[in-house]
């Protein structure tokens, strides 16, 4: 049913579709072309009859728009459902990754309440095999006196020894392939008399720990599989030991302007650089160098380290310790201290920003010479170093100068009470990584000492030592390492031989 | 009249007479521009490198980012990432190839995008896709000197500054909204703007730089590097 005035209205203003130009725009109601009369409607009067045939087409027209209009209203309410579905969807999306942060964040807090103690046990194994020529010791005694005639009379000639006893180490530890008539160094955990030999050079393993953010704990120690002579009475041979290497707490202060670490126990020392790779994963070479002995000793006490700048290139260390940075085994060096006085020891380095750095550095050490009781008999030395490391080339080189005074009683011989010791050591080291897997090296070092102790012995060492190796990598976890040492004896002393080949494989975990 | 026709002539009148409006309406639709100078203290001093601090301006509608067509790269050369910073709209890929001529382990443990790429040697590559806006740190589980940072951005109104801390962002629709400013070691700031059609704001930033920045991190699994590192 179609009201009146909407069919008027219709007639009116509404022209048919077919009735609409193609530019649009309706055609002006003009006399009618057939037999319908004009209609002219004025506004306010009552509108004129329509034809039958017009209601008809107005009819359908309204029909078809109803239709259209109730589609649209469909459609409409459709898009409305869907639209308010989605709204739906995404709210409960929203709650539910609300849901699932608060979640992971309560998570993370009980994870972080109960590991305040982040732990990691690692370590590694090496293994290795070397030759050491001759009978594997780095000295010979001076029989007859022919080369340092000036201790006949002083010193029987088998107390006069010519060379380094640690001139055929074998592995990172610095372990030579035999002490031989050193008297000395006397300590021989290899012991291989000159033949080649496979060995396990360490288990070692090593436990660190933070406990929050600003405490570290470090514990190394090194499982030593070595030979057993339960016959030997001086008890040279232990068989099978443990070596504690570290054992710290390292206490990282809170400080905003610079970072500040303070270690207590037994701990890295200070001096040089070769002392923070001598870990054989670490170290590029298969040995050490001969400054080694004299600055890669771990001794007990307090050390302080800070790093300075934005971006931290200058560092301080200091530490205060019952012994030197001497080696366990050298002759110099003592965990316990048997004297009061401290050795006092610092390094300042800074690292230019060159490749991945180049670092130089500076360090002295002095304090009360250890293995002695007296404070007042001192020991000290200083050195400096350089380390650069630029694309894939590697250069190390360190230099130390020092003295251990010793103590003379009257009327004994030179050096009786506690051993004198005048030394100069230097080693420069250039690796190249040429692939990421090899790594080509060699090694020049040099020493220069005096070691005397009264009428017990005196070891006069002058010789330079050449090493080329090749490092390979497989891996991150796998390092196998071989290099062949030349020793060369400088000076008067006589070449003998004392060189070494060594090869090492370090699986670390 | 017939009724068409004043349907018609009212129509013509209201057309002339948006057309008459046009000009205002279109200046009042046209985008305007920030543009201005970051200046960055250091204790008293002032910064001379006013590079690398992030401006962005927030709440512009229709401003989600197009990812970068290009992956972004960050170069791995002498245990040191190049660049340290790299800003890119979110959806963007970030290449992290290795050209040392040792092992690096790329990873992160920041909220917005926790990765581990894993070991790879030189003359390799890996990438990460970054979904969501936010400072991701980066290191190299082996190397603890090596740190980056990507700074991903949920918008396309951002601009990184160069060594004289000039910026301009274009493109911005009439309005006013918070604008931000980053930068790796110091404080951000947050801020408002007033972007008026067709104009330039002219907007100076003052920031503060840290003297002593910190960056203490662990390995991946939490534990810490070692005594050297």
């Amino acid at each position: 049913m179609t009201s009146s005035w909407l069919l008027a209205a219709a007639a009116v203003y509404g022209p048919a579709a077919d009735d609409v130009n193609s530019a649009g725009e309706a055609p002006e109601l003009g006399p009618p072309q057939t037999e319908a009369p004009p209609v002219v409607p004025a506004l306010g009067s009552d509108p004129p009859e329509p034809s039958q045939e017009q209601l008809d087409r107005f009819e359908a027209r309204l029909e078809e728009l109803a239709a259209s209009n109730e589609r649209l209203r469909e459609d409409n309410e459709r898009l409305r459902e869907d639209n308010e579905r989605l709204r739906e969807t995404g709210e409960r999306l929203d709650e539910r990754v609300g849901s699932l942060e608060r979640e992971q964040q309560a998570t993370q807090r009980r994870v972080d309440g109960l590991l305040p103690l982040s732990s990691r046990l690692g370590g590694y194994l090496d293994v290795g095999a070397f030759w050491a020529a001759g009978n594997g010791s780095g000295v010979r005694p001076d029989t007859g006196h022919v080369v340092f005639p000036q201790y006949d009379g002083v010193l029987p000639d088998s107390w006069v020894l010519m060379g380094d006893p640690l001139s055929t180490q074998v592995n990172s530890r610095g372990d030579p392939a035999d002490t031989g008539e050193s008297l000395a160094v006397t300590f021989d955990p290899v012991d291989s008399r000159g033949k080649s030999s496979f060995i396990a050079n360490a288990i070692n393993l090593d436990l660190t720990s933070s406990v929050g953010k600003h405490l570290f704990i470090e514990g190394m120690v090194d499982l030593m599989p070595r030979n057993r002579n339960v016959a030997n009475p001086d008890g040279l041979f232990l068989g099978d030991f443990i070596d504690v290497k570290l054992a710290y707490i390292d206490y990282i202060v809170p400080t905003r302007r610079f970072e500040l670490d303070l270690y207590a126990g037994k701990i890295d020392p200070v001096f040089g650089y070769e002392y923070r790779i001598q870990e054989s994963p670490d170290r590029i070479s298969v040995t050490p160098s001969l400054a080694c002995r004299y600055t890669c000793g771990r001794p007990l006490g307090f050390k302080a380290r800070a790093k300075f700048l934005a971006n931290r290139a200058l560092v301080l260390a200091a530490s205060l310790t019952n012994g030197s940075s001497f080696q366990e085994g050298f002759g110099f060096a003592n965990e316990i201290d048997s004297n009061h006085f401290k050795t006092v020891a610092g390094r300042l380095s800074y690292r230019f920003d060159v490749g991945a750095g180049l670092e130089l550095g500076a360090s002295g050490q002095f304090g009360a010479q250890d293995l002695q009781p007296a404070d007042d008999v001192y020991q000290w030395q200083y050195g400096v170093d350089l380390h650069l490391d630029v694309r894939g080339v590697e250069f190390a080189s360190e230099l130390v100068i020092g003295r251990v005074d010793g103590a003379t009683a009257p009327g004994e011989e030179a050096c009786g009470s506690a051993p004198c010791l005048d030394f100069k050591a230097a080693y420069g080291l250039l690796g190249y990584r040429a692939l990421n897997w090899l790594m080509p090296y060699v090694r020049v070092d040099w020493r220069d000492a005096l070691h005397q102790s009264g009428a017990s012995f005196v070891y006069v060492s002058k010789l330079m030592r050449v090493t080329p190796g090749v490092r390979f990598e497989l891996g991150t976890h796998l390092a196998i390492k071989a290099e062949y040492t030349i020793n060369r004896e400088l000076g008067p002393i006589p070449q003998f031989a004392n060189d070494v080949l060594s090869t090492s494989a370090v699986a670390k975990f | 009249m017939s009724p068409i026709k004043a349907l018609r002539s009212t129509l013509a009148s209201l057309a002339l007479l948006g057309l008459a409006m046009v000009p205002d309406t279109l200046v009042a639709l046209a985008p305007g521009s920030v543009s201005g100078h970051v200046t960055i203290k250091r204790g008293r001093r002032d910064k001379k490198d006013r590079s690398n601090v992030v401006i962005l301006v927030r709440g512009v509608s229709d401003s989600w980012p197009d990812p970068l067509p290009q992956p972004a790269v960050i170069d791995q050369t002498d245990k040191t990432f190049h660049p340290r910073l790299t800003v890119v709209p979110v959806g963007s890929t970030v290449d992290f190839p290795n050209n040392d001529r040792v092992f690096h382990n790329v990873f992160s443990l920041s909220r917005s995008s926790t990765f581990d790429l894993g070991l790879y040697k030189r003359g390799t590559s890996k990438s990460v896709t970054f979904d969501r806006s936010g400072v991701i740190d980066v290191y190299c589980n082996i190397h603890p000197e090596m740190a980056a940072k990507v700074v991903v951005v949920d918008t396309k109104h951002y601009v990184v500054t160069g060594p004289d801390g000039a910026f301009e962002l274009d493109g911005i629709p009439p309005g006013t909204y918070p604008i931000v400013a980053w930068q790796a070691d110091g404080e951000l700031y947050e801020g408002q703007v007033e972007v008026k059609a067709g104009k330039t704001t002219t907007f100076d930033i003052e920031l503060r730089e840290e003297r002593w920045p910190q960056d203490h991190h662990t390995r991946k699994d939490g534990t810490p590097y070692g005594r050297y590192k």
